[in-house]
């Protein structure tokens, strides 16, 4: 600067300093600018990824949803009702609990059950249901479950209540009127949660059988042979192995007589719970203490079932990518070659 | 040499601030006489002309080109401060803390030449009678300056004081001169900006 007055020099050069310092921190700012909107950028296709992911149902998201879905349900910590449950009163929604297939109605070549399957089919069969009653409802349908397992031609086996809100039952009833009754339970409220199992042991029960005819021909042997027995060495002999014979055939039978039981009646556990019940009653088998190890394990699905439904989604999103570059790149090229042909 | 104009450097300091340097080479000396021959007061004028600019530099990027030239904006600025500091009394110093500009006092040789650049002749009868108002020691300190208009070791030498002390005397008494001429309503410049 052409003066003389040095203070306005000196000014000079400190406004040079500072323009150089804002230049390199605007050059800096401009980078950082970058990497902000690349950043957002990613994050962006990330998001749009996850968020088709999910749409598709790809990943273990949507499973890990469900299960959880699930397992809150029989916890009765709250959660949707399951996707099968109707409404109360609409039994016409409910699947087909049979496990039996069934013949059409009206077919005249109708698949029918044979007499060998009826006899031979063992299935012990089990149930368990969660409903949400209305308020100041609980009395009427504790009383409601035990008619309909009475109707039913069963029986509470045992019970538990809580407060005046909430409770469970435990009911058997002939495995013939299994279906009908989780029918008529399901009308009585809201399923929460509602399962169904059954265990076949028609192998078991076929081997305690054929083990019981031998035992009954080895006891037959055995008295033909105390008869024909001369000496009180031979009499004894045979009496003790006769004892043995007769031991392993009462603890058949009453193995026999269990699984008659257990198959000709059905055990199904109920859950009642008012809509507003302060604690919620945790079905007989359930865990009520919670598990850091759990957590932590439940943790690592969740992650992992996010990276998932973004891998799926971004799966959808490539080949669109492509297509994209594709449509950009021609309509850069149809540009490029506008103003040559012009 | 720059050929853009004041208002192309002060667009274009938004994302390049050396061009702001530019505009203050350019116009720099311009308005410390500005301030001086208002102030009549050498370490006010500095102060001032720093002062202006370093808000001119913190608000650059709200400045809109609406067609006059970007000077006028600057002494847009200029005006504000000047009637800040007739109203104060003091220099503001907002803006250059804002943007990080260092203080710095006025070397002793600036003010003889600050002063050169206010034309004493239009105001000095107005001075005159403006220095009765004045405490002693300025008053005399004033006439041997400006009135007699001594060098500043003489003035000293008359005042047996140090050169330094005669100086900040000359200093003060202008600037309260500049305020009672403010008041009064007397003109200290012959032009009208």
């Amino acid at each position: 600067m052409d003066t003389e007055i040095r203070f306005l020099r000196d000014l000079e050069d400190d406004l040079v300093r500072l323009a150089e310092a804002d230049a390199a921190r605007t050059v800096t700012r401009a980078r950082h600018r970058r990497h902000r909107t690349w950043l957002g950028a990613v994050a962006g296709v990330v998001v749009l990824a996850f968020g088709i992911g999910a749409l598709a149902g790809g990943g273990l998201l949507g499973q890990q949803g469900r299960a959880a879905g699930q397992a809150s349900a029989v916890l009765g910590i709250g959660g949707a009702p399951d996707r099968g449950a109707p409404v109360p009163g609409s039994i016409k929604a409910l699947p087909d609990l049979d496990p039996v297939p069934r013949a059409p109605a009206g077919s005249g070549s109708a698949v029918t059950r044979t007499p060998l399957l009826t006899d031979l089919s063992k299935i012990v069969r089990n149930g368990s249901i969660a409903l949400t009653i209305p308020d100041g409802s609980f009395d009427a349908r504790f009383a409601q479950v035990i008619a309909i397992a009475r109707a039913g031609r069963g029986f509470v086996l045992s019970s538990q209540t809580e407060g005046s809100s909430s409770g469970s039952l435990t009911i058997r009833v002939p495995s013939a009127s299994f279906d009908r009754t989780l029918v008529r339970l399901r009308a009585l409220g809201v399923p929460t949660s509602s399962t169904v199992t059954g265990k076949d042991v028609t192998n078991q029960y076929v081997d305690y059988r054929a083990h019981l005819q031998v035992l009954e021909s080895r006891r037959a042997v055995l008295l033909q042979l105390m008869t024909e027995a001369t000496t009180i060495g031979e009499t004894i002999a045979v009496e003790n192995e006769l004892n043995d014979v007769q031991l392993q055939i009462d603890q058949i039978e009453g193995n026999l007589r269990f699984l008659d039981d257990q198959v000709a009646k059905a055990t199904i556990d109920v859950s009642l719970t008012e809509q507003h019940a302060r604690s919620a009653v945790v079905l007989p088998g359930d865990i009520e203490n919670p598990s850091l190890g759990r957590a932590l394990q439940r943790a690592v699905q969740g992650f992992l079932a996010v990276l998932a439904t973004v891998v799926v989604g971004l799966g959808y999103l490539v080949p669109v990518a492509i297509l994209a570059g594709v449509a950009l790149l021609a309509v850069m090229l149809v540009r490029r070659r506008r103003p040559v042909a012009t | 040499v720059d050929e853009r104009t004041d208002a192309q450097l002060l667009l274009a300091s938004r994302a390049e601030p050396a061009a702001f340097v530019e505009v203050y080479r350019r116009h720099a000396e311009d308005l410390l006489r500005y301030f001086a021959r208002r102030t009549l007061d050498p370490e006010a004028a500095a102060e001032l002309t720093a002062e202006t600019f370093a808000e001119a530099y913190a608000s650059r990027r709200t400045y809109r080109d609406t067609g006059a030239n970007g000077v006028a904006w600057l002494y847009g600025i200029a005006r504000h401060q000047l009637g800040r500091f007739f109203r104060s009394g003091r220099v503001d110093a907002a803006a250059r803390r804002k943007i990080g500009l260092p203080p710095t006092d006025l070397p002793l040789e600036d003010y003889e030449r600050i002063e050169d650049l206010v034309d004493f002749a239009p105001i000095r009868a107005a001075l005159a009678e403006a220095l009765t108002t004045l405490p002693g020691d300025q008053r005399e300190a004033l006439r041997l300056r400006v009135i007699d208009a001594l060098p500043y070791p003489e003035v000293a030498e008359r005042l047996h004081c140090a050169e330094t002390a005669a100086r900040q005397r000359v200093s003060r008494g202008l600037r309260r001169l500049a305020l009672v001429l403010q008041e009064e309503g007397v003109s200290t410049t012959a032009e009208v900006e």
